[in-house]
């Protein structure tokens, strides 16, 4: 899928792709040593905290930085030395960045006007119209830009980008201004609007839901390094580190040394004694002897019953008391205080509580999950 | 804490006073004296006889060249001083490294620090017999004037009003968001048309309040021209200079000044309605 080698370069295959791209800024490295892929039409997100370099990224690809080793790859060229007004890519910029002295027929239309032949401005007029109409703005072309909403200025933003038929459009974390129902709305709306044009899409995020429900293919970064690509599905059941774990949906860490493997499980002893065993992830070597590693094990995989329940002896089971609850309708959420493990947090749907009437702070409970639900995870 | 509304206003007239007492003594009286005076008669001494009369005003056409020579230099030096200092004002907002950038500001203001008196006076040598024409002597180029010509006034124009201009135009290109001008390349435009549609169009305000800086100051200029016009190339200044101090006809000096600041006023607010219409974009804009 979208993650790829160095030796991967079958023509054409990728849309965009880096290999081995290094970007430095005197002394900081942004970027470092790179390789990607990123299929046609595809709908792929750089994921990670902010300073991770992934505007930089982008802007290797828009053609405003140029790489300082390597190379990018647009439909399967080199763009080395390629101006930005050369290439047949798109940004939508994060605040925007329209044009304030242009109304919201002259800001789409901006694109159209720069080509040679310059085409005839009833034609232009049409293609913004359409767009218009595509981002659900019909009507606004004679506004001004700092008019509208945010939400608005959004859309125009991507008409602005989408008019011109990039073969990739670049979004640098385009919902990052709006509110919160407005951002899911727009969630929406990006990927409709991505499956109707069937051009690649490449989103930069912070904001690990957002890529979740957003991407194809999501390429998580930490300090310029890309640490995992892969599907959201695959980033969520085998993540290759703690660090992708932690970033990618909530998980419970017990964290130790390690004190025994085997070639599927490793087992994990904390600092208060206790052991836990993990399966390691399809693939990964086991982490050394004495080396540190955790047992992460999500939150919707754990079981909670009655503390003097009998259990299904094959289970791992730890006895607790509950801290908290919070109803999320279809889930709660409980906080759990441990010995030895400390707190755990566990998501228990609406079908297990209506069987248990669910329980309330202060009562003691067990829980519980399936060997195989538990992996150990290195440091970094 | 709650401020009641009529201590407020006295407030409010107390910080005021102070600006409006100096705007009436120093601005509202003077332009009143004026107008009273080029109405009146000069007295036989010199200096100013009561009376009512247009006779100074129907004596304007004597001094029509001074009229003329201000008319045409000083908005050629305002479009000349426009044009060296956009590129400088340019590189110094766009270009330069952030390290140098204070440096280079400030060698923009250093020659403030002189009076433009003796800057000036320099101006006279550099183009004077022994300055330029003699260098130009030396590679047998002969007979080359350049002092006391409408050049001479227009280089020690753009000399001395260059920073006036350079100041408001770094301002606005400075504040203007460079994402817009990656936008522009990102949509295909190219450096020369990025510049065109969104640099230009956008530092309007800078260089509208620029040019009407360097040009309402150059309407009232007497310094240059008495210095390097020598006496060819005067200003409506030089012949208030020449009225006022030396043949003292005040009330006819008063109408000349009264013609100057009615000029000055269409002007500024024609150019200003123009501006201010052209002037789309969301900066409120000029002074
Ligand atoms: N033009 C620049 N000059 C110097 N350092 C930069 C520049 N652009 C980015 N950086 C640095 O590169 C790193 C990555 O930045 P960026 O790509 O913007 O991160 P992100 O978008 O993931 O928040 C940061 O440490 C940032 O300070
Ligand atoms: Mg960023």
């Amino acid at each position: 899928m979208g993650l790829v080698s160095q030796s991967s370069t079958t023509e054409c295959e990728f849309d965009i792709e880096f290999r081995g791209v290094t970007k430095r800024f005197d002394d900081i490295v942004a970027v470092d040593d790179i390789s990607l892929g990123v299929e046609r039409g595809a709908f792929f997100s750089f994921l990670g905290p902010s300073g991770c370099g992934k505007t930089t990224s982008l802007r290797l690809i828009a053609g405003f930085d140029q790489p300082t080793e390597g190379k990018v790859f647009i439909g399967g060229e080199s763009v080395v030395g390629v101006p930005s007004h050369k290439r047949p890519v798109n940004m939508v910029f994060q605040q925007y960045a329209l044009f304030p002295h242009m109304n919201v027929n002259e800001n789409i239309g901006y694109g159209l006007r720069q080509r040679r032949p310059k085409p005839a401005k009833q034609e232009v007029l049409k293609r913004v119209d359409e767009t218009l109409e595509m981002v659900r703005l019909s009507g606004y072309g004679k506004r001004r830009v700092w008019e509208l909403s945010g939400g608005q200025q959004q859309r125009i933003a991507l008409a602005r980008a989408l008019i011109n038929r990039p073969t990739c459009l670049l979004l640098d974390e385009p919902l990052a201004a709006l509110d919160r129902k407005l951002r899911r709305e727009m969630q929406i709306e990006l990927q409709t609007l991505q499956r109707d044009v069937g051009i690649t899409f490449i989103l930069v995020t912070h904001d690990q839901e957002e890529a979740l429900s957003m991407s194809d293919n999501i390429c998580i970064m930490r300090e310029g390094k890309i640490i995992q690509s892969g599907s959201p599905r695959k980033l969520y059941d085998e993540p290759v580190n703690k660090y992708v774990a932690d970033f990618v949906g909530k998980t419970n860490f017990f964290n130790g040394e390690v004190v025994e493997s085997t070639d599927v499980t490793v087992s994990v002893k904390s600092d208060s004694g206790q052991v836990l065993t993990g399966m390691l992830i399809k693939g990964a070597t086991a982490p050394a002897n004495k080396s540190k590693a955790s047992v992460a094990v999500r939150p919707e995989m754990i079981s909670i019953s009655a503390a003097d329940a009998t259990n299904n002896s094959a289970n791992i089971a730890i006895q607790g008391r509950v801290l908290n609850r919070i109803f999320l309708g279809e889930h709660s959420e409980y906080l759990i205080t441990t010995e030895g493990f400390g707190d755990v947090l566990v998501l228990s749907p609406k079908s297990i509580e209506s069987n248990n009437q669910g329980f309330a702070p202060g009562d003691n409970v067990s829980i519980s999950w399936k060997p195989d639900a538990a992996l150990v995870l290195g440091d970094t | 804490m709650k401020v009641s509304n009529k201590s407020n206003r006295w407030l409010t007239a107390a910080l005021l006073a102070p600006t409006s007492v100096w705007f009436v003594l120093m601005l509202i009286l003077p332009l009143i004296v004026i107008l009273v005076f080029s109405f009146g008669e000069r007295a036989a001494v010199g200096g100013y006889a009561g009376g009512f009369t247009l006779e100074q005003y129907a004596n304007l056409p004597s001094r029509l060249k001074a009229f003329q020579n201000t008319m045409t230099i000083a908005p050629a030096g305002t479009l000349l001083s426009l044009l060296v200092a956009y590129p400088l004002a340019y590189y110094l907002a766009l270009r330069v490294d952030r390290k140098y950038k204070l440096i280079l500001l400030v060698l923009v203001i250093v020659p403030f620090w002189t009076s433009l008196l003796v800057r000036t006076y320099a101006w006279i040598f550099i183009l004077g017999g022994r300055g330029i024409p003699s260098l130009l002597e030396l590679i047998g180029i002969e007979g080359v004037r350049l002092i006391n010509t409408p050049g001479a006034v227009l280089v020690g124009i753009v000399y001395g009003y260059l920073p006036l201009m350079v100041f408001p135009i770094f301002v606005s290109l400075e504040k203007l968001d460079k994402s817009l001008l990656e936008a522009s390349s990102d949509l295909g435009g190219s450096p020369l048309k990025t510049f065109m549609q969104i640099t230009i169009p956008l530092s309007m305000p800078g260089v509208a309040t620029g040019c009407m800086l360097v040009f309402i100051l150059l309407m009232g200029e007497f310094l240059i021209p008495a210095f390097l016009g020598g006496g060819k190339v005067f200003f409506i200044g030089n012949a208030l200079v020449d009225l006022f101090l030396q043949s003292r006809n005040w009330p006819f000096g008063a109408a000349v000044s009264v013609t100057l600041v009615v000029i000055m006023l269409i002007t500024v607010s024609l150019y200003m309605r123009m501006t201010l219409r052209s002037n789309t974009g969301r900066d409120e804009s000029l002074m």
